[in-house]
Parts: structure tokens; C-alpha cells; sequence
């Protein structure tokens, strides 16, 4: 089993390494989504994509920080220092008003592709 | 809002740069501390679960450097980053530096100087308002790129018939004589214009009125309007001058008015001191083949140039098919701004622009080889930066960046030199003893330099900068510090650079050399005439006063008498014209007798009208015949004298006394005369000379041969007629050397530009053989430990370095060829192809290369081999 996930981890990793713009759209998708919620911390971001997917994304830390620093610059997201669960001093991502906007959009335009994706590889 | 907010952190990421990092690091940091809590959980003992967190996490400071890069306003941050760095690299290495700015402050300043004269010279600014609208006319043919100007009818017809100009003025060049009770007579330059002339230019003037609408009709023109220069110094600004009247050709004349400074355009006016209405006779209004006005318009606002043009087209047309002795064919609108060059002296402002840029070229070489010998020594440093993780580009941009610093200081201190050189130039260009090039630093020109400098910091700073970023981590880390990036192609690159640079230089140098030995040979040149021992003088007598042939050759038959008695005068002649620049006056002809000799084309000759004693004055040979006497007067048969070249040209072995040309007889046969002024094309080789008595005329020439102080002759013809001035008066020789002057600055200017180049190829082989000696070292070492001797050191350095020079003169030498070539399209009475000029060019260059490698070929050779091969 765990052979498995570590090869996919490394694709991903891979993949989200690549500066590929298809593909820095989806991890910043993720991150939307997974902030949706409520705001959390870097580290709460990456454990929540790899929980939420049962563990077949995971995101790299070197690819993390830098979609965060983009969509803040983005004004996606903000950031404010705040107190983690174990009283650690911790940033705090939060989505915008644009940023909210934004991961409706993309939600649903990524349904429309599955569901059009989908319809395809069962047709094929 | 969010504007706002982006504004807000941009500010904060450029000047709270340290704070955001150590942000940045905190966070960070506590991610991984996050993970090695999650990692204890999960069951790891402390010390593991660190290790493990900041395995996972990666190299910090690469993703930090990453996040940053995310951030718009970045690249300020970063330039500023790189800027700050390059700084410190040039601080480090100051010889390099010192060089490097040296180098393309001489390169980009002759550059920038060179553009502001070509600006100045071709397309420059004006003063006048709403300069846009301000044209040119000229008249063309389709044979010739020569531009013509207009005859009086042909003037009148574009002003009469429809035409989109809101004004079209014409004017004429013309020495006045002016004098003053109590002053010597004085010749001044003025121009006669139409009325049209001031309202067209725009600029009001400063004292008084401009002419009025009718001032241009004969018998109304006794005004004049005074140049601001010229009434400062003849007449100490006097405010109240409106109203006085001066004597000009003898005629009283009212000062109406004073323009301004900034009114008195020298390049297309000329120097004038004034203005006066020009009145056309009844002959010049007949006579289109008569072309010597320069005729000047105002476009109306709302139509542009080509549609003037269009319509300016359909004119000549017509004008072609309504008068058949027009000669010209077409008619031409130029922009005022670019108007003041005729086309082939265009060419040659454009070809010392070229030649300028071969300088930029050789700087730019020689800056390439000096950053491939510099990053070829960083190598270590770039794999490392390498290996750390900075991705290619980003080596790449801090290579540029360096490269661009010093092209920005190289054309901050190029401004300098060219403002240098600029004055040097305005001072060199001189017409009738007035500066006629004001060159002085301009937004264009800072513009122009920026430009240069941007593409030249790129052109010597791209290729090293793309070989150094090729540098493989591997192998530049296993080769130690040195020499990574020296493999064959980077060396092949160099070699090619100093042979083009060499080649360049050797081109420029011969190109000078030939010019300024060409006109060495050409002042050397016999005449054909004595140029030593005489003294000449200019006379215009004024229409008013001698208009008939009698007045004036009673004029000069009392002005020859009063010389000749002078003590120290040997000899003494009138002439229209002296063999200086040209004769003035050409005509066709045709042989009597011999319709066919001619192949159907009328040949054309140069006419001079002279008085007897003139070859004799000149030194000039009699070679058959006779010359003119007293008894060649205006009662007696029309005769001629042809030169030589004439006379073999059309009779061959028989003698053409007393033969006919044109129905005048030829009466003798002289030596040929060169124009010793002049060593531009002569419109042709045949001369023929009349006798004055015959064809007199109020414009001609003194000619003395003896001792005699020019005022003595100013005297004589003072005390003949008091009004009466003598333009230029002194000696033949001085008068040659002023008109050689202006063809000798064309000779410094090519000769400091080679010498510029050559200096800078030097110092580019110094550089490339330095670097040699440098990766060499231990090579060298183990030769003389193995008992190589100081010649054999000497040799293999400098014989590198004479390989390359002797490729590049080589190729040199193609290129010299093809500049001697166009020289002599554009200067064909220039002597040219000497053998001697290319031997000492070639000898220069190879001194200079041997020179050259001699330091770096003598620290080769006191290399230590012990401390060499410890060394490596």
C-alpha cells in the first residue's frame, strides 16, 4: 500500500514542482478550497489537502509557500500571525472577498470539466 | 480595497524587505516544528523527528528565494539586488573597471559626438516657429543626384499657379559693398530676398520692420533689414539706427529694421550681416536657364508633405511641356531641417557615421574579450551559485547587469568626451572666418547615448554572459578555481573578436592614411601654375555704378595701370577667375567645321575671361601659338587659347592654331592648370581662356605677382573708387590653405578615429594575450624547466599574438581596399591607392601587436618554474 502512495506522491511533487500553469492553477485551487472553511496555517494546509484527498495529494512544502506568496499577491488571500492549537505562534492564511468570489468560480467550472472529462473516458 | 492592499504590499516588500524575511523564516520555522510535533505523535523520539521535519522540508532559503519571486515589484527588489552586487564586483576588480569605462567612454563619445554633428549637419533643429511646415525647393533631374535651384520665371510660375504653400519666398547669395563716411569700404555678405521672406520664417523682429509687400518691385527696394551680429559690431547696437541711411553699392539705402539672433539661421542663410528686397530685371524674367535662386515655402497646416509633393509634381509636368528650355524635370519638396547638405555631401556625413560606429565596434569587441577573460575567471564563483541552486537565467540577468553598469557609467563619461569633442569640431568648421557648426549637448544627443549605451552594455555583455551560465557545475568545481570556461569555443570566440578588431582598426587607418596622404600628394601636385610669390584679390563692382562693359573695363584697365608701377610688382593680370577651386564658368561647344567630332555631344569646357600677361603672371606655359595683346580688343576678330589636353584631344599630332571653336579663333595653345583648392571632381578637363577686353564682366580677380602688401592693393582701389572694397586680399597660398583647411579636418577626423581604434585593438590584444600568460602559466613552466630559453618564452607569447594580428590585417586590408574605393567616388581629385600608406599601416599595426604582447610576453617569460608548477 504504501509503496503505491509514495509513487504518486513523488509524481505530484513532481508535477507541482514543474511551473506549469495548468497545474500551479490547480494547486492554487486547492488551496482556495481547503481555506473555504475557515483560515488556517501553512502546515494546516498541507495536512488538510492530504487529508481531505485520503492521502493521494500531497502538497511539497516548496511548492506551498510559493502559491501562498502568489495568491496573497494576488489578493486572494490574506495573512495574520495568530496562535496555532499548541500555542505556537503561527501565520493565518484567510480567503478575501475576491478570493471567495473566486473559488465559486473555479469550483464550478472544475465540476463542468470533470463532469465533461468523465463523460468522455466512459464514452471512449 | 484591493488596490489599495496590493499598493501597501508592494511599498512593504520593497522597503520592508528585512522584515518580510525574517517573517518569512519564522513561519517557516514553525511549520517545522508543526511537523516534528506531528512526527513525536506519530511516535519518533525527538531527536528524529527534527531531522526528519527539516529533511521533508527542503532547503529554506531556495524556497524563500522562491515565495519572493512570486511577489509583483519584485524585480525592483531584485535589479536593485543585482545592481548592488555588480557594484560591489566592479569595486573588487578596479583595473578591470577602470578599462572597461575608459574604453567605451572613448567608443560611445566619438559615437554620440559624430551623431550630433550628423544631426547638426542633416536633419537639425530649427528656430523658427512651427518649423514642421518649412520646405525646401529643388530642382532635379533624373540623370543626376544633383539638386538645382531655380531660375526668375520658374520662380514666378510656382507662385502664381496653384500651389498648397502659404508662402514661397526666394533668395540670393550676394556681396555688398558698404561705406561709411570716415570708415573703410567694407565687402559684406547679405542676401537678396523676396518680401515673403520674413512672414514666411515667422520670427518678428527686434528693432523696427521686416520688408513690406512691394519693397521687391524695382525702384522701391532702398531698404535694408540688419542681422543682429552685424549691427552690434558695425554699429554698437545703436537702437536708434531705424531710419539711418547707408551707402550699399553706392546707392543710399534705409535700415528699416534689426531681427534677432535667433533669426540668423547660418546654415541656410549663410553668414549674412543683411537683408535686402531683390528686384528681378526684365532679362531674368526671361531667362530660365539662368538658375540661382534658392527658393524656400511655407506648406499650409492642413496639408501635408505628400500631397504638396503630389500637386508640386503635376506642376513640373507642366512646366516641363510648357517650356522645353527648362532643364530641369522634376521638382522637390525637402524639409527644411534636412535641406542644408546637398545629397553627395550627405553621403559623406554618413559614411564618417560609419566609420564613427567601426570605433563603437572595436570598444565593443574589446569589452567582450575583456568580460569572457573575467568570467572565465569567476567560473568557480558561477558554479557554485550554480550548485546552490541559482537556476540559469538568473545568472545570466547578474551578468547583464554587470555588463549594463558599466555601460551606463562608460555613457555617463562618453557625454563628457563628446561635449569634448563636440567643441573641438564647431571650432573646426569655418566659413569666411565665422564658426558655422554650433554643436552642443542636446536631449537628442543624451538620447542617442542612452540608446548606444543600452545596446552596446548588451551586445559585449550577452555572449560571455550566455557561455558563463553554460558553465557545466561538474567540471568547473573538479577544475578548481581557474580557468573553467576557457575551452576551445570560448577561445575560438575570443580569437575571432581581436580579428575583427583588428581588421576594423587597420580599415580606419588606412582610410585616414589615405586621405590625409592623398592630400599631402595633392598640395604637392604641380599646378601647372607658380602658386609661390603672389597675392590676389576679390572684386565685385556694383551693377549701379558699372553696369555697361565700357565702365567696367575702364575700371580695370586703370586698376592694372596703378599696380603696375607699384615698386615690387613684377607682373600683373586680371582674370574672371584664378585657378584655385574651379573656373566659374562653363559652356558647351562645338568645333567648326567638325559637327561629328562631338559624337552628337556637345563637350563642355571651362571659360576664364583674362587679360594679356596672364600665363605670364601665373607662371603658366605658352605652348603654341601666341597670347592675347592690347590689340584683342572689343573692335577686333573673337579668339580663343585652349590647354593642351583640349588640344590633343580633338587634333591630335596637328596644331590647332588658327582653328575654330564656337566661331572664335584660336590664337595659342597653353599648359593644363589643376585647381590646387579644390580636390573634389572638376566638371571637366577642358580650359579655354578669352580675352577680357572681349567678354568683360563686374566679378574677377587680381593677379600680382611680386612683393605687395595686401593693403597696398586695398589702397590703390580705395583711392580709384572710395566705395569700392576689395574682398580677401593677400596671398594666393594663404587663400589655398583656408580651402584645404576644411578638406584637412575630414583627413584629422578619420585620422583620430584610427588612431582611436588602434589603440583599442592594442589594448585588446593585451588583454587576450594576458589571459593566455595567466592559463598558461604552469604550461610555461614546465617548458622552461625542461630548458625552454627567454626567446623561445618571448616567441611562443608574442608569436600568438602576431598570428592573430596578422589575420586581421589581412582582412584589413580587403576592407581598406573597398574604403579607397568609395573615396574616390566621393573625392576623385584626391591622389589615392599608395603603396607607401598600406606598407606603414601594416608595419603600425604589427609594432602595435608586438608592443602589445611584449608585457605580457615578458611576464611569461620570468615566470618561476618552480613556483609554476607548484602552482598547479
Amino acid at each position: 500500500m504504501g509503496g503505491v502512495y509514495s509513487s504518486l506522491d513523488i509524481r505530484w511533487k513532481h508535477i507541482f514542482m514543474e511551473k506549469t500553469e495548468l497545474l500551479q492553477g490547480t494547486l492554487d485551487m486547492l488551496i482556495l478550497g481547503v481555506l473555504r472553511r475557515k483560515p488556517l496555517h501553512g502546515f494546516a494546509i498541507a495536512e488538510r489537502i492530504k487529508q481531505l484527498s485520503d492521502d493521494a495529494l500531497k502538497v511539497g512544502e516548496g511548492s506551498l509557500y510559493p502559491a501562498l506568496y502568489r495568491l496573497q499577491d494576488k489578493g486572494w488571500i490574506e495573512s495574520e500571525w495568530g496562535q496555532s492549537e499548541n500555542n505556537r505562534r503561527a501565520k493565518y492564511y484567510k480567503l478575501t472577498k475576491t478570493g471567495r468570489r473566486r473559488v465559486e468560480v473555479e469550483s464550478e467550472s472544475w465540476d463542468k470539466m470533470c463532469f465533461a472529462i468523465g463523460r468522455i473516458m466512459k464514452s471512449a | 480595497m484591493q488596490q489599495y492592499h496590493k499598493f501597501i504590499s508592494s511599498i512593504r516588500a520593497l522597503f520592508g524587505k528585512r522584515k518580510l524575511d525574517a517573517e518569512m523564516d519564522e513561519e517557516m520555522r514553525s511549520h517545522v516544528e508543526m511537523r516534528t510535533q506531528a512526527n513525536i505523535n506519530a511516535g519518533m523520539n525527538p531527536d528524529e523527528a527534527r531531522y526528519a521535519a527539516t529533511r521533508e522540508f527542503g532547503w529554506r532559503e531556495s524556497i524563500k528565494e522562491t515565495c519572493r519571486e512570486q511577489r509583483r515589484g519584485n524585480w525592483i527588489e531584485s535589479l536593485w539586488r543585482d545592481l548592488h552586487f555588480a557594484a560591489r564586483m566592479l569595486c573588487k576588480n578596479p583595473g578591470f573597471t577602470l578599462i572597461s569605462v575608459l574604453t567605451l567612454a572613448l567608443g560611445l563619445g566619438v559615437n554620440t559626438s559624430m551623431f550630433t554633428a550628423l544631426q547638426a549637419l542633416i536633419s537639425r533643429p530649427l528656430t523658427f516657429p512651427e518649423p514642421g511646415g518649412l520646405m525646401q525647393l529643388f530642382q532635379t533631374t533624373s540623370s543626376s543626384r544633383r539638386e538645382s535651384h531655380h531660375s526668375v520665371p520658374n520662380f514666378l510660375d510656382y507662385k502664381t499657379q496653384d500651389n498648397d504653400f502659404e508662402f514661397i519666398a526666394a533668395m540670393n547669395d550676394k556681396s555688398f559693398n558698404l561705406s561709411q563716411a570716415g570708415q573703410p569700404a567694407e565687402s559684406v555678405r547679405g542676401l537678396q530676398t523676396t518680401a515673403d521672406f520674413f512672414p514666411l520664417l515667422g520670427i518678428q523682429p527686434e528693432l523696427g520692420r521686416v520688408f513690406v509687400a512691394d519693397e521687391d518691385q524695382a525702384g522701391r527696394n532702398n531698404v535694408v533689414v540688419l542681422d543682429h551680429g552685424f549691427w552690434l559690431r558695425r554699429f554698437a547696437g545703436d537702437t536708434n539706427i531705424i531710419g539711418r541711411v547707408i551707402r550699399l553699392d553706392g546707392e543710399s539705402v534705409t535700415v528699416v529694421g534689426v531681427m534677432p539672433a535667433r533669426f540668423h539661421d547660418i546654415m541656410l542663410m549663410g553668414p549674412v550681416s543683411l537683408w535686402r528686397p531683390i528686384t528681378f530685371t526684365d532679362e531674368q524674367r526671361a531667362n530660365r536657364g539662368f538658375q540661382f535662386l534658392k527658393c524656400i515655402a511655407r506648406v499650409r497646416p492642413e496639408v501635408s508633405r505628400v500631397q504638396a509633393q503630389a500637386r508640386l509634381d503635376a506642376l513640373a509636368a507642366r512646366m516641363a511641356l510648357d517650356h522645353p528650355d527648362n532643364s530641369a524635370e522634376g521638382l522637390r519638396l525637402v524639409p527644411l531641417a534636412e535641406a542644408s547638405l546637398p545629397p553627395e555631401a550627405r553621403t559623406i556625413v554618413w559614411s564618417v557615421m560609419g566609420l564613427a560606429g567601426f570605433v563603437l565596434l572595436i570598444a565593443c569587441a574589446n569589452l567582450a574579450n575583456l568580460q569572457f577573460a573575467r568570467t572565465a575567471r569567476r567560473g568557480g564563483e558561477f558554479a557554485i551559485r550554480g550548485a546552490l541552486g541559482a537556476p540559469r537565467a538568473r545568472l545570466l540577468r547578474q551578468l547583464l547587469t554587470e555588463s549594463l553598469l558599466l555601460a551606463l557609467l562608460g555613457g555617463l563619461l562618453s557625454l563628457l568626451v563628446a561635449s569634448w569633442s563636440n567643441a573641438m569640431l564647431g571650432r573646426q568648421f569655418v566659413s569666411d572666418g565665422e564658426t558655422v557648426l554650433s554643436l552642443s549637448l542636446n536631449l537628442k544627443m543624451i538620447g542617442f547615448a542612452l540608446v548606444a549605451t543600452t545596446l552596446s552594455g548588451l551586445a559585449f555583455g550577452l555572449v560571455p554572459a550566455w557561455l558563463a551560465s553554460r558553465t557545466e557545475v561538474n567540471a568547473a568545481l573538479k577544475q578548481g578555481s581557474r580557468g573553467t570556461t576557457s575551452d576551445q569555443s570560448q577561445n575560438r570566440l575570443q580569437h575571432t573578436l581581436i580579428i575583427a578588431e583588428v581588421a576594423l582598426a587597420l580599415t580606419l587607418l588606412a582610410g585616414a592614411g589615405l586621405v590625409i596622404r592623398g592630400l599631402q600628394v595633392f598640395a604637392k601636385l604641380d599646378p601647372g601654375w607658380r602658386v609661390d610669390g603672389m597675392t590676389i584679390g576679390y572684386l565685385t563692382l556694383p551693377e549701379s555704378k558699372y553696369g555697361s562693359s565700357a565702365a567696367q573695363m575702364a575700371f580695370v584697365d586703370r586698376l592694372q595701370e596703378r599696380l603696375a608701377v607699384l615698386p615690387g610688382v613684377e607682373r600683373i593680370a586680371v582674370g574672371w577667375t584664378l585657378p584655385l577651386r574651379q573656373f566659374n564658368v562653363t559652356g558647351s561647344f562645338t568645333i567648326d567645321g567638325r559637327p561629328d567630332s562631338t559624337n552628337g555631344h556637345a563637350p563642355s569646357r571651362f571659360v576664364n575671361g583674362i587679360t594679356p600677361h596672364y600665363f605670364e603672371t601665373l607662371g603658366i606655359r605658352v605652348v603654341a601659338g601666341r597670347d592675347f595683346t592690347t590689340a584683342d580688343n572689343a573692335k577686333a576678330p573673337a579668339v580663343v587659347i585652349i590647354n593642351e589636353t583640349m588640344a590633343h584631344a580633338f587634333w591630335s599630332e596637328r596644331s590647332p592654331i588658327g582653328q575654330r571653336i564656337d566661331g572664335e579663333e584660336i590664337v595659342g595653345v597653353v599648359g593644363d592648370v589643376r585647381f590646387p583648392a579644390n580636390p573634389g571632381e572638376q566638371r571637366t578637363p577642358f580650359q579655354t581662356y578669352r580675352p577680357f577686353a572681349q567678354s568683360p564682366g563686374g566679378i574677377f580677380t587680381v593677379a600680382i605677382r611680386g612683393v605687395v602688401q595686401p593693403n597696398t592693393l586695398r589702397h590703390v582701389v580705395t583711392e580709384l573708387d572710395p566705395d569700392q572694397p576689395v574682398g580677401s586680399p593677400g596671398s594666393a597660398r594663404a587663400d589655398i590653405g583656408t580651402s584645404l583647411d576644411n578638406w584637412d579636418v575630414g583627413g584629422k577626423l578619420l585620422g583620430s578615429f584610427a588612431f582611436l581604434g588602434l589603440f583599442l585593438a592594442g589594448l585588446g590584444i593585451y588583454g587576450v594575450i594576458s589571459g593566455f600568460v595567466i592559463r598558461r602559466t604552469g604550461e610555461i613552466g614546465v617548458r622552461m624547466a625542461l630548458g625552454a630559453q627567454l626567446h623561445d618564452v618571448l616567441w611562443l607569447v608574442i608569436g600568438r599574438g602576431l598570428r592573430l594580428s596578422l589575420i586581421g590585417t589581412a582582412i584589413g586590408l580587403v576592407g581598406a581596399f573597398g574604403l579607397a574605393r568609395l573615396l574616390g567616388s566621393v573625392l576623385p581629385g584626391l591622389p589615392g591607392g599608395d603603396p607607401l600608406v598600406v606598407t606603414f599601416v601594416g608595419t603600425l599595426m604589427v609594432a602595435i601587436t608586438i608592443l602589445a604582447c611584449w608585457f605580457p610576453a615578458w611576464r611569461a617569460a620570468k615566470v618561476d618554474p618552480m613556483v609554476a608548477l607548484r602552482n598547479e
